[in-house]
């Protein structure tokens, strides 16, 4: 151990940390600022072209192996993030009922697309959830009530209720409120004969509709 | 009560072109930009495929499960978490393996000559870009490099790869600056031929 006894301590406290160069001193006040992380027009520029690289696609092996592992695994369906909504049983706000009207038109829309369609691809869920309310004649059996025969005549849909669900937030973190429409569509299709066909199909939709953040 | 449909009255139409399943086009959608991680975080593409797979295969079995907590947003950032731990295992498991074959006074093995697997698609640049950027990003210190292709190619924000690398957004920020800089200069020399097209 030295025998020098004389303390270091003064000398130390007389050197002066060394100063903050400009680049750093930008860079902690603009991670003070919080606008470390935005990217520069220059930064954008270079990272716009060397993002026109496209990463190679997967090799088909790998793929089928992918494919493979996931066959079994259902693909889940996003859950909607349900927020409790304070006024559940007062009156809309009035900023929100032309929201809602548009909702509700939307739900038409989609409801009378789906069902005028002849050949659509919905088919099979017109048979999970209609309920005939016209008997097929019986001359023709079963086979009388076949789309490809049937041409629509009519369509009809009422609004039976509308409920607010409350706030969900999409991924990208705005908020859209949920509206439940449930409404009762009714389709009429004549058959070559003329004789027509009602279908009752009854509807439940949820439409989102942008809403402010509190 | 209400009757039961009468289903029976209805013809069930199947659809002439099934459309492909939902995990096929998740996978077409987003695994490319993944597999791209993988090859950057590993030093063979066999590994890669190796670790995208068996972070596929932990993805579904909690999703299967029921243990996934969050949406399919966050299905990416796990993913990319899962890859770089296995990598970082991998690479630890061949250390260790090296040493022990070199002590032995064994042959390593890794000389063997590699395919070439690129890392990037030959429709979306031509080839002298392609070779180039890809040699460059493997030159680039890691922590810089991974950074870029979370980034650029994987489309995450400072903030999914701060929570991903256990690093701030600011640090994450800092990274891809720093790196995006290198990358350019040593771009720089073929650039200002003219040789690439970026």
């Amino acid at each position: 151990m030295s025998s020098d006894t004389n303390p270091i301590d003064p000398d130390l406290r007389t050197l002066r940390a060394a100063a903050l160069d400009d680049a750093l001193l930008d860079r902690l006040d603009a991670c003070a600022n919080g606008q470390w992380t935005r990217i520069e027009p220059a930064e954008l520029a270079f990272e716009r072209s060397l993002k026109a690289l496209a990463p190679a696609k997967l090799p088909a092996a790998l793929m089928a192996s992918l494919e493979t592992i996931t066959a079994a695994a259902p693909f889940p369906i996003e859950e909607a993030k349900i927020l409790s909504f304070p006024e559940k049983n007062s009156a809309p706000r009035r900023s929100h009922r032309s929201g809602w009207a548009a909702a509700a038109a939307v739900a038409i829309c989609g409801a009378l697309t789906a069902l005028m369609l002849p050949h659509g691809g919905t088919t099979n869920r017109v048979a999970d959830s209609t309920t005939i309310t016209a008997p097929a004649p019986s001359s023709s059996g079963n086979s009388a009530i076949q789309q490809d025969r049937l041409v629509p005549a009519g369509f009809n849909s009422g609004i039976s209720e509308t409920r607010d669900e409350g706030v969900v937030w999409s991924p990208d973190k705005t908020p859209h409120r949920v509206v439940r429409v449930v409404s009762m569509d009714k389709v009429t299709y004549k058959d070559a004969s003329g004789r027509t066909y009602q279908i009752e199909k009854p509807r439940v939709d949820y439409i989102l509709v942008p809403d402010k953040a509190d | 009560m209400d009757e039961p449909p009468d289903m029976s009255a209805l013809t069930v139409v199947p659809d002439p072109n099934p459309a492909p399943s939902a995990w096929r086009e998740w996978l077409e959608t987003h695994a490319p930009k993944l597999l791209l991680f993988a090859r950057q975080q590993t030093r063979s593409p066999e590994d890669a495929e190796d670790i995208l797979q068996d972070a596929v295969v932990k993805l579904v079995e909690k999703v299967s499960s029921g243990e996934f907590f969050g949406g399919q947003e966050a299905w990416q950032p796990y993913l990319y978490t899962t890859i770089r731990r296995l990598a970082i295992d991998l690479s630890r498991r061949d250390d260790r393996r090296k040493r022990r074959e070199d002590s032995v006074g064994h042959e390593s093995g890794e000389a063997q000559q590699e395919e070439f697997h690129p890392w990037f698609e030959s429709e979306s640049s031509d080839d002298e870009t392609r070779s180039q950027v890809e040699a460059k990003l493997k030159e680039l210190p890691e922590k810089f490099a991974e950074v870029i292709v979370m980034k650029i190619w994987g489309e995450r924000t400072f903030a999914e790869i701060g929570e991903i690398l256990g690093i701030s957004q600011n640090t994450a920020a800092s990274r891809y600056r720093y790196g995006l800089e290198a990358l350019k200069k040593s771009l720089g020399g073929a650039r200002r031929r003219g040789d690439l097209s970026i």
